[in-house]
């Protein structure tokens, strides 16, 4: 049956907002809470080396001097006290080392300058209004790729033959010139993902509802544009069904560099084509590890068992970089695919036996690949990254992380490490349902060297987290409607206008933010 | 040029606790937006409702009119039914269970429905409500929310290329269960 990706869902858009009114007793309770409830002082200094936020000291209830039925009553009274009172005492004292608001203050390394001077306020430009939803793709070339939602009225025909009007929502992705906000093109109904650019072709995948295989699904498309026209250049179906009837079980990456377009499945094929043409210029086969089999079955009760891999890739100058889940190191050479070198990396591994997995996405950066693995910690998987020379094989530093991270780099080489931990309140608030909260702390780095620029206090994440840099500043979020930059001094620039809707892509000093009424602009001094 | 507008100082910022009156007026459309997007349970509405009204308390924050201050809000909720779920989608793992469906084949799509019809919203809440954690996540943050899918990945930890294939079992089996519930209307 023909029929969108995903038309179907979102008529679900905006229908689920009612208010709808709780029970009076719950009513009653948050009435009673609220009351209860303080706020949390915030402070901020000019300091940079501010402690981080202190409990407030604990009153000490007197001892008294009765008999053992006083005694065991006053226990009693003391502990229910205690549950009854879960509520109302102070965040500080229930929810963890770090209660306060997000600070943003930056802990800067011991041998760090004097403090630099006061916050910096920044402001905020319209770039793009976009009221239905904007969802900002990157900016490549000089040229800002948005995916954004029109709503108009279609027209059917009914069943007694009158016409019906029915509101729909389609998706459009939107090209503009960066420096004057000038549409360059547009093309409706188009929903894609991973989109990379060279040569000024845009190169992405898409799942193609409107091309279905002989079993009915969806074909798995790579497809290229012109990034300043928006005209299709080529695009082709990829991968193959395997086993199962859901196309979707293809995995593969997709690299640009130079006139190619690289395909590398999971399976340990890469494919390489012309980025103009898309025809094939060479393939070849690497490793791609041991895997993992997994079993399905079908509502037929049809069996089958699939090997899934785990490979990551990057462009690192004229090489294909491929590393497999079992730390081989695959280098090619981009014109030919040739074998350039190949290095087992698990004998460089540092995590003493308590490796767990390679994450899924390397990073390049001038002076080799980032590469991040998983290890257990002492509470939490913790991470560990080591920056790799992809001809060589050496390692030349490793760093490890509380959590799991993410990773942004810059082209000069710097990068931002943002680490969640999930932490676990006590006991008691545990009782109530309130198991934990995320958190997350940000490091800036020199990647060429390993060497920590500026970090972070542990904070509070209420909010999708999020962090980048351009090498001359470092940006995080602080708070939902707070984006807090930091440059090499640790002075702090503040965005405080915006509620950010999605990530927002940083480009030599100046912020792209997405906004539920559309794409702002924020530039850095 | 960013202007050099303020001077550090030490902040005190007014409570919202200070205008509660404004935050009890939210309580159904905080309570509202969870509702729907838990599968109808009413106990974890309540629980994720209190938790955003709290945090938005200990913030200290106070925003300067209705509207931001459900924007506010609204961003903290989001960010509470992202924790809640991705603590669902831990406890199955850890306790050994599938965390992902049999593929179920291509399903056919959902009717056009009249979402107006709150038996037909209760139906789609009860639906949901019968998918795994992470397909409710996805279905929830992509379509309820309108979330794009670098956020939608950035909240389940999982690559883009992942999310894709994921959203895209997520809406198989919602069709399915849809369909085993009230039938193929089409």
């Amino acid at each position: 049956m023909n029929h969108d990706t995903d038309h179907d869902f979102h008529q679900f858009r905006g229908t689920f907002d009612s208010a709808i009114t709780p029970d009076a007793e719950f009513k009653a309770k948050m009435e009673k809470l609220l009351k209860a409830e303080k706020p949390v002082v915030t402070e901020r200094t000019s300091s940079v080396l501010a402690s981080p936020p202190k409990r407030p000291s604990e009153s000490i209830m007197p001892a008294r001097r009765s008999s053992p039925l006083m005694i065991a009553a006053a226990v009693l009274t003391v502990f229910a006290v205690v549950v009854a009172s879960v509520w109302v005492l102070s965040g500080d004292m229930l929810e963890g080392e770090y209660a306060s608001a997000p600070s943003g203050i930056a802990t800067m390394p011991a041998d760090a300058p004097e403090t630099p001077g006061p916050d910096v306020q920044l402001t905020a430009n319209s770039f793009h209004s976009a009221p239905d939803g904007i969802y900002l793709q990157g900016i490549y070339d000089g040229v800002v790729i948005t995916q954004q939602w029109r709503e108009h009225v279609s027209e059917k025909e009914s069943e007694g033959g009158s016409a019906v009007h029915s509101p729909e929502r389609t998706s459009v992705i939107v090209a503009q010139d960066q420096a004057t906000g000038e549409v360059l093109w547009e093309l409706d109904q188009l929903d894609f993902s991973s989109p990379r650019v060279s040569n000024s072709v845009l190169v992405a995948t898409r799942l193609n509802w409107n091309d279905l295989d002989s079993q009915g699904n969806p074909k798995l498309e790579v497809l290229a544009l012109n990034l300043k026209t928006g005209e299709v250049l080529w695009s082709i179906p990829v991968g193959d069904v395997g086993p199962g009837p859901v196309v979707q079980t293809v995995r593969f990456d997709l690299e640009v560099a130079a006139n190619r377009v690289f395909i590398v499945y999971h399976s340990g094929t890469v494919q390489a084509l012309d980025i103009t043409s898309g025809e094939e210029v060479w393939e070849t086969e690497f490793d791609p590890g041991d895997g993992e089999i997994l079993q399905f079955r079908d509502s037929n009760d049809q069996e089958w068992q699939e090997t899934r891999y785990n490979v990551a890739t990057a462009i690192w100058n004229d090489l294909l970089a491929i590393v497999s889940g079992n730390y081989i190191l695959a280098t090619l050479d981009i014109e030919t695919g040739e074998l350039r070198a190949s290095h087992n990396l698990s004998e460089s591994e540092p995590h003493d036996g308590r490796l767990m997995m390679l994450e899924m996405e390397i990073q390049p950066i001038p002076t080799g690949i980032l590469l991040t693995s998983l290890v257990s910690g002492s509470d939490t998987p913790n991470s560990v990254v080591q920056l790799v020379d992809p001809v060589t094989g050496e390692v030349q530093w490793t760093h490890e992380f509380e959590g799991t991270i993410d990773l942004h780099v810059a082209e000069n080489g710097a990068i931002t490490v943002n680490s969640h931990i999930w932490k676990l309140n006590s006991w008691l608030l545990q009782l109530f349902g309130q198991s934990g909260y995320s958190t997350h702390q940000l490091f800036w780095m020199d990647g060429k060297t390993g060497v920590e620029i500026l970090q972070t206090e542990r904070s509070r994440s209420d909010w999708m987290p999020f962090a980048m840099t351009d090498g001359t500043y470092a940006c995080t979020r602080s708070d939902i409607s707070e984006i807090v930059c930091f440059d090499r001094s640790g002075t702090r620039y503040l965005m405080q206008e915006l509620i950010p809707t999605g990530i927002p892509v940083m480009v030599k000093g100046v912020l792209y933010v997405p906004t539920a009424d559309g794409l702002y602009k924020v530039q850095l001094p | 040029m960013g202007p050099l507008s303020s001077k550090a100082k030490t902040q005190k910022s007014p409570s919202v606790r200070d205008d509660a009156t404004a935050l009890m007026t939210a309580l159904p459309r905080l309570y509202g937006y969870f509702y729907p997007r838990v599968g109808g349970h009413k106990p974890l509405a309540e629980d994720l409702t209190q938790d955003t009204m709290l945090a938005a308390v200990r913030s200290g924050k106070s925003p300067t009119s209705p509207d931001e201050l459900m924007a506010w809000l609204f961003a903290i909720a989001r960010n509470k039914l992202i924790d809640h779920y991705r603590k669902q989608d831990r406890e199955k793992r850890n306790l050994g269970q599938r965390v992902e469906d049999d593929d179920l084949g291509v399903q056919p799509g959902l009717p056009d429905l009249d979402l107006e019809s709150l038996p037909l919203r209760e139906e789609v809440t009860a639906t949901l409500a019968e998918l795994n954690p992470r397909y409710q996540a996805a279905i929830v943050l992509r379509y309820f929310d309108g979330c794009d899918v670098s956020t939608v990945a950035q909240a389940l930890f999982l690559s883009e290329s992942a999310t894709q294939s994921l959203l895209a079992r997520a809406r198989n089996t919602f069709r399915s269960v849809w369909i085993a519930r009230n039938g193929d209307a089409r």
